[in-house]
């Protein structure tokens, strides 16, 4: 009598648990078949805005950045990258948790490395995606690998 | 003629409060590998019962209690973490009305049960949202001997605990739940949360505002279901604040007493 109840219990708390998943899908379907909050031709439009007419910043595109309190470790771990001016506010790492963007400023004369920027997005609990960039006026998209 | 005072001994949850389901640091933080946080949680709770059992002990009883909670995490890697709550009682009062008897006050202070857990986590992203999978052991150690009243249950347990967390920019929605073995009388307990919410951000600082669900077992004990909102705010990097509360919609005892619970809670945390 006690191992039915127990086992009727947890039954019972297992399904309401396998239905937080359903009812999360239903909030946002297959990613192929929906768009995100904010899809990638907007946030190509929100980082050429965003880069234009500055000099030292760049932008990233890390997936899953949805919100800032979880994506702390995003700052914490590009602010002590040897290039990044932390000197700015937000120690010279913006988040925008809306298009997934991180805005980065850059040491003058300092090289940016792709590589570094991309395992300290990783080791931060994120996918980097992209990195946006700024020359001679135009945006160029550069691809991020942890590879 | 007295009753005796073992017949008075309150019914005490494996687990005082929903604080038993969350995670520190307000089931947010931290996701990076070595992150770690310290969250101090006050918490008001209030009980009542009253008791329909044919041999009774008592007829009702009413409880208020003053909570202090540290809890404390380390992310070695953002997969695995280890996290420990302690409850302090700072006060509890017992006030237990017998018919044709004086009103029976217990009190009760000092150190909880402590809780230790290993929770292993497997995040995901995706273009616009975000989310983990949660499943980890925990211990319940006992903080103090079994005296006649006790907020906290005194019993050596294990448990399991497992969750599901997804978030976009504007909503969140998480569940899961805990089962545990404890020695001594009625070691069978499991609760249940599910909790979803809007996110929201007011120039530098942001937050959420969540409905949460919590159901509770206790094997002979109490079948009960709670809800209530929370309000969670990060000020800045390090500072984070919470304010919630969680009141009983149900509440069957098995042992044909009856009664509902309301709690109060405050936080601060502090993440690095």
């Amino acid at each position: 009598m006690e191992l039915k109840r127990i086992i009727v219990v947890l039954i019972g708390f297992g399904m309401l648990f396998f239905s937080t998943q359903a009812a999360a899908q239903l909030l946002n379907p297959p990613t192929q078949a929906k768009p995100a909050e904010a899809p990638e031709d907007e946030r190509v439009k929100v980082a050429e805005k965003g880069l234009t007419g500055k000099t030292d910043v760049v932008m990233l595109y890390a997936e899953g950045l949805c919100c800032p309190s979880c994506a702390i470790g995003i700052r914490k771990k590009l602010s002590v990258l040897d290039f990044v001016d932390t000197s700015g506010s937000n120690q010279g790492v913006d988040l925008d948790p809306k298009f997934q963007l991180v805005t980065l400023n850059i040491k003058k004369e300092q090289v940016l490395d792709a590589k570094k920027l991309a395992m300290a997005i990783d080791d931060a609990g994120y996918t980097p995606v992209r990195l946006y960039t700024m020359e001679k006026g135009k945006l160029v998209t550069t691809k991020l690998s942890i590879n | 003629m007295n009753k005796p005072l073992s017949i008075v001994v309150a019914v005490v949850l494996l687990g005082t409060s929903s604080v038993q389901a969350e995670q520190p640091i307000f089931d947010e933080m931290p996701r990076w590998d070595g992150g770690w946080g310290v969250q101090v949680l006050q918490e008001f709770l209030m009980k009542q019962e009253e008791n329909h059992a044919s041999d009774a002990g008592f007829d009702s009883a009413e409880e208020h209690i003053h909570l202090t909670h540290v809890q404390g995490v380390y992310t070695w890697d953002k997969s695995i973490r280890v996290t420990a709550k302690v409850p302090v009682v700072l006060f509890a009062e017992r006030t237990v009305e017998s018919s044709g008897l004086a009103p029976n006050t217990l009190q009760d202070q000092g150190l909880g049960d402590v809780t230790l857990a290993m929770p292993l986590k497997k995040y995901f992203n995706l273009d616009g949202r975000s989310g983990s999978w949660t499943l980890g052991p925990q211990l319940l150690v006992p903080g103090g001997p079994d005296d006649d009243y006790n907020v906290y249950q005194r019993d050596w347990a294990g448990g399991i605990y497992a969750g599901y967390e997804t978030e976009t920019f504007r909503f969140h929605i998480g569940g899961g739940f805990d089962a545990w073995y404890a020695e001594g009388d009625s070691p069978v307990s499991s609760g249940q949360y599910f909790q979803f919410g809007m996110n929201y951000q007011i120039g530098d600082l942001n937050g959420y505002v969540k409905w949460k669900h919590y159901g509770k077992y206790q094997q002979d004990k109490v079948l009960k279901y709670s809800m209530g909102p929370s309000i969670y705010l990060r000020m800045t990097d390090t500072v984070h604040m919470q304010i919630q509360t969680m009141h009983d919609v149900v509440a069957k005892r098995f042992d044909e007493k009856t009664g509902r619970d309301d709690s109060y809670r405050i936080g601060i945390g502090f993440v690095y």
